[in-house]
């Protein structure tokens, strides 16, 4: 009977230092990660491709973007855009020019787990965006429910509401999804899709933000727009190691 | 723009016997109303629009004044898909009889400047 409680309370001892031994080792694996978490600072830019190349291919649509990003945390990005525009349109009927520039400014979260040597991004996001603006209306037309005199199609070109109101703005936030992808070393290649919130807008006078920079169409009567950017991306090799 | 026809003499808004309203250089003739008032369309392009006035048309004493409406027009925005509403603020002299001698038409009276719907009379014409 001795001998037994004896056996038991050495299982038991033996048991207890197994246990802190797996203690120790945890506290071994939580402390790597922490120095790793603080390595990774990587600076990255780019340029959106879609309005290079729609700038390219049409003489209505003049719109750059270049975009850039900052590693912060193994997962965790500090990402701006910043544009600019000059696009004519006519949308049904009105046709105006819509010159400016915008700025985007937030943090991307990578959801991605990558296998070691690969650097790709299924992205999370968020971003503060602004604009500064102005709007030219080109021309219009006029609603003529019993037309009489007169095609209701008629274009007003010059006079009347046409022309320019400057010092426009509009501020919202965007909620970003996308990825990029590692294509060689330190290159990039992603795409992200932004479902805008128009915050507040600064309208032209007898007209409306029908687009604005950066946020694009916007629509009567409600503040949600959408975007996106096919981007190409340099990351500047540098890391700083403790 | 809707205009009241008004006898001057007696006072009473109605339109005389044999009324009819034609848009100059066109040969359209204005749909009748039975009410007092009636709807004249206004050019959006100019600022001018002319109608001769015809009294006891088709018997001997038929006569026809021309008359010119003297107006501003505004535009206003409602959306992209509408485009834009044209408004009109009449001039301080509304109306111009472009033909002399006889006239039946005796002078004109705004009842409301801005032209922005239908829904209430913004000329008088007398007679």
């Amino acid at each position: 009977m001795h001998i037994w409680v004896f056996c038991i309370s050495l299982l038991s001892c033996v048991q207890f230092v197994n246990g802190q031994e797996q203690e120790l080792i945890e506290i071994e694996v939580s402390d790597s990660l922490d120095t790793k978490e603080k390595t990774p600072l990587s600076l990255r830019f780019g340029a959106d491709l879609y309005r290079l190349i729609r700038s390219q291919t049409s003489d209505e649509y003049n719109s750059y973007e270049i975009v850039g990003d900052l590693r912060i945390r193994e997962n965790l990005y500090i990402a701006m855009e910043l544009g600019t525009i000059d696009f004519t349109q006519q949308s049904e009927r009105v046709n105006f020019t819509t010159t400016g520039s915008y700025y985007k400014l937030g943090f991307d979260f990578n959801m991605y787990d990558n296998w070691e040597g690969m650097d790709n991004h299924v992205v999370l996001g968020m971003r503060f965006a602004s604009s500064a603006h102005r709007q030219k209306l080109n021309s219009y037309q006029l609603l003529d429910r019993n037309p009489f005199w007169q095609d209701p199609e008629t274009i007003i070109a010059s006079g009347f509401a046409t022309g320019e109101s400057d010092n426009l703005s509009a501020m919202w936030l965007e909620f970003v999804v996308g990825f990029k992808v590692q294509l060689v070393k330190n290159v990039y290649a992603g795409l992200s899709l932004r479902l805008n919130r128009l915050l507040n807008d600064t309208p032209p006078k007898n007209f409306d933000n029908i687009y604005i920079p950066g946020f694009n169409s916007k629509t009567e009567d409600n503040k949600f727009g959408a975007g996106f950017n096919y981007t190409l991306s340099y990351r500047i090799p540098f890391r700083f190691k403790k | 723009m809707v205009i009241l026809m008004v006898d001057s003499k007696t006072g009473e808004r109605q339109a005389p016997s044999g009324f009819s309203i034609r848009a100059l250089g066109t040969e359209k003739l204005l749909p009748q109303s039975s009410g007092d008032s009636l709807a004249l369309p206004l050019q959006i392009t100019e600022s001018v629009t002319q109608f001769e006035f015809i009294f006891n048309q088709g018997s001997e004493n038929q006569n026809i004044d021309t008359l010119q409406f003297n107006y501003q027009r505004v535009d206003q925005f409602i959306n992209r898909g509408c485009g834009y509403r044209a408004s009109f603020v009449l001039d301080p002299s509304p109306i111009l009889i472009l033909n002399s001698g006889n006239n039946w038409i005796k002078g004109a009276l705004i009842l409301k400047d801005t032209i922005s719907d239908e829904a209430s009379a913004h000329l008088g014409i007398l007679y």
